[in-house]
């Protein structure tokens, strides 16, 4: 694994340059409905998070699509769909538990974050750091994991 | 890896890879219908016919085969666009689109092939489908399996069983998404959907409660994939409103 994408949602103020700059780049349009990344916003709290593919260890879209249309690079680590063999079923679409994929009904295909190919521009231009493209440190890694675990917990007691 | 030549230029390729690949993978250009990556072959469209010649076969001597079923051999000799190949796939146009007429994807095709004229002609019996089986092979390859070819002859169609409305189809039209001249029905609009003759109505998402998905497909990713009911039953938007609130609580504690 080269590099990953961080969240930081205590650095996310709920601007929406991610979406706006996502959707620019991916679909040519500024529509936060066809972003990427989405940011999630609790005006109460005022507190805010932007969510995109988390790029999975055993991501559950590959794990339901029968024709091997999406797959996981090993050394990227990108999760990513191969439009030529996708058959449109969007059982991934269902089986993403975190809404990573979504289906475009005009287009009639999925899509999900690619990272752009090695350059999110999210995080390029996300103007307070809390989207960040960074190499994939052990410490970071490590960091990654612990939040993934005490979210485990979090959500168990929500269940 | 081997050495074969593709229109006289030297290429490499590997044991069991077909000709077809071999063809896409040097830039080659060879027109198909009924071929899908995420499918089995089936060289049903014909389409993709290309000329052959082994080596030790007499001089002269070529032969016709599907370049999507046809592994690559070693010292074989392809050429994509030769009269002869090219005459067949003209017959093969005429062919089918005689069967529709009016499908963009044949029309395109045959402007790109050289077929101006409608020679053909099917008396008003225009069927539409090309009977590639793409849709049979996509619906079979999820594991609903709720299409199949059916009837003989001038007969034959995709159907499901006696031509009624089917249990096990799921509708996520997966075979219209496939199908190549895009004959399969595909309508969605607001809490209904149809694929091909089928209606389904959209169970609202556990969330937010607008349309989500069928609970045909529910259960099939329940059932058969064992993705957990209450992730089957949200939608993309409110999957992620759930993950976000869990990291905003992290945050609060």
């Amino acid at each position: 694994m080269e590099k990953i994408l961080v969240i930081h949602p205590e650095k996310c103020v709920g601007c929406g340059s991610c979406e706006l700059g996502c959707s620019f780049k991916q679909e040519e349009t500024f529509n936060p409905s066809k972003s990427r990344v989405t940011v999630l916003r609790w005006l109460r709290e005022s507190l805010s998070v932007p969510l995109t593919c988390l790029q999975c260890d055993e991501p559950a879209c590959e794990k339901v699509c029968m024709v091997g249309a999406i797959s996981k690079d090993a050394k990227s680590g990108l999760v990513s769909v191969d439009e030529e063999t996708c058959v449109g079923c969007r059982l991934c679409v269902s089986a993403c538990p975190f809404g990573g994929m979504n289906y475009d009904l005009e287009a009639k295909r999925v899509y999900k974050c690619n990272l752009c190919d090695g350059e999110p521009e999210c995080a390029e231009l996300c103007p307070t750091d809390a989207l960040e493209f960074q190499p994939a440190s052990e410490s970071l890694v490590n960091r990654k994991k612990d939040l993934a675990r005490r979210f485990t917990e979090i959500y168990k007691e929500l269940m | 890896m081997m050495n074969l030549y593709v229109n006289d230029e030297l290429v490499q390729a590997q044991q069991g890879q077909t000709l077809l690949l071999v063809c896409e993978q040097s830039g080659i250009d060879v027109p198909t219908l009924c071929f899908h990556p995420g499918l089995e072959a089936t060289g049903n469209c014909r389409l993709c016919s290309v000329e052959i010649r082994r080596s030790g076969w007499e001089a002269g001597a070529t032969d016709v085969v599907c370049a999507c079923l046809f592994p690559a051999e070693e010292d074989l000799e392809v050429w994509t666009d030769t009269e002869r190949v090219r005459r067949l796939r003209r017959l093969i146009v005429e062919m089918l689109w005689a069967r529709d007429p009016r499908s963009p994807a044949l029309l395109a095709l045959a402007e790109k092939v050289g077929v101006n004229k409608q020679r053909l002609n099917t008396y008003g019996q225009s069927r539409r489908c090309i009977l590639c089986s793409t849709c049979v092979r996509v619906c079979g390859e999820l594991g609903a399996d709720a299409i199949s070819m059916g009837y003989r002859g001038v007969d034959k169609k995709v159907t499901t069983p006696f031509d009624r409305p089917t249990e096990d189809c799921i509708g996520c039209g997966a075979c219209a998404h496939a199908c190549p001249v895009g004959t399969i029905y595909f309508h969605e609009h607001g809490w209904e959907r149809q694929v091909r003759r089928q209606t389904f109505r959209l169970l609202p998402c556990s969330g937010c409660g607008e349309p989500c998905n069928t609970s045909e497909e529910r259960i099939h990713l329940s059932e058969v994939l064992g993705i957990p009911m209450e992730e089957a039953s949200q939608c993309p938007t409110c999957k992620r409103r759930s993950v976000g609130g869990g990291m905003v609580d992290i945050q609060r504690r």
